[in-house]
C-alpha cells in the first residue's frame, strides 16, 4: 500500500471548513468545521439525526454543500466535476449504514466488483482477495448468497469487506458495530484498527457504540447542533481523554448519558435507525 | 380559486414541465455518451435485453394474436358489406404493421418492462445502491442507466415485429379459419399491399423511436425517484402516464411527418 504523496506529506487528511448544508429548507451544518488527520482512526459522535451520515457523505462528495470547503486527500471536492470526483473516489472506501451493496449480484460478486473495474486482477487472485477480506470480517460460506439473504449485521460486515478491498486511503465507515453482537463488534473493531496500524489507513467511522469508541479512536469529533448560546453547528474534537475532561455541558451530557449504558442506548438507537 | 391563483398554478406546471424537459434532455446527452466511452458493458446489455425481452414476451404473443383475430373480425364485417372481403389480408396486414403494431407493443412494453425498470432503478436509488456505485468510482449511468435504456430502444422493433407476425397468424385464424375466405387470397392479398421500405421498414423504426422514448423515460423516472418507498411507486406509475401519452403523441407525430 502506498500512500499517495500529498497525503502522506500532509498532517490533516479530511477537512471541513466552514460548511453549510441543508436538505431544502432543512438546515443540517450552519458553519461546520472539522479535520480528521491521517493515519489515524477518528470517530464522529453525534445524536441521532445530527448530521453524522451527512458529514460522510459530504466527504465522499455524493452531496454539495451550500457554502464551505471539504478537502479530501488533497484536493477541494466542493470544486471538482463528478467526472474529477472519480478519481478521488478511488481513493476513498465507504461503507453505507444501509450496507448498499447490489442486490442483483452475489456477496462474492459484489466484493469482485471493484475489483474487475479498477483492476486487471485474473479470476484466481481475486478470488483470493475476496476470500481473506470475508474471512477478516467473520464471514464465511456467504459467497453465492444474495445480499437479501443476510441478515443485517452480515450485511454490514459484508459492506465493510467491500469497503475495504482496494486497499483506500481513506475508509468512511457509517456505524459498522450497529445491530452486532459483542464478539463481532470486538472482531471489527480488531479488524479496523489493524488495517489502520497495519496499512496507515486513515479511518473515520461514525458511532453510536461508545465503548470502542473510547477503546479504539484517536480523534473524537462530536457534533452539537446550534442553539440559543451556541449558533452554528459546533464539532468539538479531541482524543477520548479530553472530551471526557470537557467542561462543556453539552459534551458532558452526552457522554455520561451514553457512558452509563452506553450499549443499551447503541442497541436502542440502532434498532430505531436501521 | 381566483383567476389569479389559477393562472399562477399554470405558470408553476409550466415551468416544472420546462424544468423536468430540459433534466431529461441533460439525462439523455449523458446516457449517449456513456454509450460512446469506454468500458462497453456488453455482458450488462445482452442481460438487460434478456429481461427486457422474457418480460414482455408472452404478453406480447398473447396479445398480438388476440389483436389480430379481432381486427380480423372486424374487418371481415365491414368489408362484405362493400363485398371485399379478399382484401382482408390487406386490411389487417396494413394496420397492424403500419399502426397496431408498434403502437401496443410500446404500451404494453411500457406498462411491463418500462415500469419494471423504473421501479428496479427507483430501489437502487432508495437503498443507495447507485451511491454506493459512485463511491467506487463507477458512474450509475454507465453501469446501470445506459445499457437498460439501449436494451429498451434494441428490444422494441423486435418485440414489434413479434407482434405483428402474431397478429397476421391470429388474422388468418379468423379469417381463414372461421370465415372461409381462402388461405391463398388472404396472404396474396396481405403480400401485395406491403411494402418493404414504405410500411415494414418504417414500422420497424417507429418502434425503434418509441423503445427509446421509453427506455429514457423508464430510467430518468427511475433515476431521478426520491429515496422512499412512496418515491418508487410514484416513479413506476409516472412512467407508465408519461411514457404511454408519449408514444400515441409521438405516433402521430411520425405518421404526419414520415408518413408511416
Ligand atoms: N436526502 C435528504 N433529504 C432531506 N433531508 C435529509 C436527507 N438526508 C438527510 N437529511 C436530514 O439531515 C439530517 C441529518 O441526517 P443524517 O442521516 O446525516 O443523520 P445521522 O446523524 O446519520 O443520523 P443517524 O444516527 O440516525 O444515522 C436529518 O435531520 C435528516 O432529516
Ligand atoms: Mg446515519
Amino acid at each position: 500500500m502506498n500512500l499517495t504523496p500529498d497525503a502522506a506529506g500532509a498532517d490533516v487528511h479530511v477537512a471541513l471548513e466552514r460548511v453549510d448544508m441543508a436538505f431544502g429548507d432543512r438546515q443540517v451544518f450552519r458553519g461546520l468545521s472539522c479535520a480528521f488527520a491521517a493515519g489515524k482512526v477518528s470517530v464522529i459522535l453525534g445524536g441521532s439525526g445530527s448530521g453524522k451520515s451527512t458529514v460522510l457523505r459530504l466527504i465522499g462528495g455524493l452531496v454539495r454543500p451550500q457554502a464551505g470547503h471539504i478537502f479530501v486527500a488533497g484536493e477541494d471536492v466542493t470544486c471538482l466535476s463528478e467526472r474529477q470526483l472519480y478519481g478521488v473516489r478511488k481513493k476513498l472506501g465507504m461503507m453505507f449504514q444501509g450496507g448498499a451493496l447490489l442486490d442483483s449480484l452475489t456477496i462474492y460478486e459484489n466484493l469482485a466488483f471493484p475489483l474487475r473495474e479498477h483492476t486487471s486482477l485474473d479470476e484466481r487472485a481475486i478470488a483470493a482477495a475476496v476470500h481473506r477480506r470475508l474471512d477478516a470480517v467473520g464471514l464465511t460460506d456467504v459467497d453465492r448468497l444474495l445480499p437479501s439473504q443476510l441478515s443485517g449485521g452480515m450485511l454490514r460486515r459484508a459492506a465493510l469487506a467491500r469497503a475495504i478491498i482496494l486497499d483506500p486511503v481513506i475508509v468512511l465507515c457509517d456505524e459498522p458495530f450497529s445491530g452486532l453482537d459483542p464478539v463481532s463488534v470486538k472482531r471489527i473493531e480488531n479488524l479496523l484498527v489493524q488495517i489502520n496500524q497495519r496499512l496507515g489507513i486513515t479511518i473515520v467511522l461514525v458511532s453510536h457504540h461508545i465503548a470502542s469508541t473510547m477503546r479504539m479512536a484517536e480523534h473524537v469529533v462530536l457534533l452539537l447542533q446550534s442553539d440559543d448560546h451556541h449558533p452554528g453547528t459546533t464539532a468539538v474534537a479531541g482524543s477520548p481523554e479530553e472530551l471526557r475532561q470537557s467542561s462543556d455541558p453539552r459534551v458532558v451530557a452526552f457522554l455520561t448519558d451514553e457512558c452509563d449504558d452506553g450499549d443499551a442506548r447503541a442497541a436502542d438507537v440502532a434498532a430505531g435507525n436501521t | 380559486m381566483g383567476p389569479a391563483a389559477a393562472v399562477q398554478e399554470l405558470g408553476w406546471y409550466a415551468l416544472r414541465f420546462v424544468d423536468q424537459l430540459g433534466k431529461l434532455t441533460v439525462f439523455a446527452a449523458q446516457i449517449l455518451r456513456a454509450l460512446a466511452s469506454p468500458p462497453v458493458r456488453v455482458r450488462v446489455f445482452v442481460q438487460a435485453v434478456f429481461d427486457v425481452g422474457v418480460l414482455s414476451l408472452i404478453i406480447i404473443c398473447v396479445s398480438g394474436t388476440a389483436v389480430g383475430m379481432v381486427l380480423s373480425l372486424q374487418g371481415y364485417n365491414t368489408l362484405v358489406r362493400f363485398g371485399a372481403e379478399q382484401s382482408l389480408g390487406a386490411v389487417v396486414g396494413l394496420s397492424l404493421i403500419r399502426e397496431l403494431g408498434p403502437v401496443l407493443t410500446a404500451l404494453l412494453a411500457t406498462g411491463r418492462a418500462g415500469s419494471a425498470t423504473a421501479a428496479e432503478i427507483g430501489t437502487m436509488v432508495a437503498t443507495e445502491q447507485l451511491d454506493g456505485l459512485r463511491m467506487m468510482a463507477v458512474d450509475p449511468i454507465d453501469l446501470v442507466v445506459a445499457p437498460k435504456a439501449l436494451a429498451m430502444t434494441v428490444a422494441m422493433p423486435l418485440l414489434s415485429a413479434l407482434f405483428i407476425t402474431f397478429g397476421l397468424f391470429g388474422g388468418y385464424l379468423v379469417g381463414v379459419g372461421l370465415m372461409g375466405i381462402d388461405g391463398g387470397t388472404y396472404m396474396s392479398s396481405l403480400q401485395s399491399a406491403v411494402d418493404f421500405r414504405d410500411d415494414v421498414l418504417g414500422s420497424l423504426l417507429k418502434a425503434l423511436v418509441f423503445g427509446g422514448l421509453v427506455g429514457l423515460i423508464a430510467t430518468f423516472r427511475g433515476f431521478t425517484s426520491a429515496p422512499t418507498s412512496a418515491g418508487v411507486s410514484a416513479a413506476t406509475t409516472s412512467t407508465v402516464v408519461v411514457a404511454s401519452v408519449c408514444i400515441l403523441l409521438f405516433d402521430y407525430v411520425i405518421t404526419a411527418l414520415w408518413g408511416v
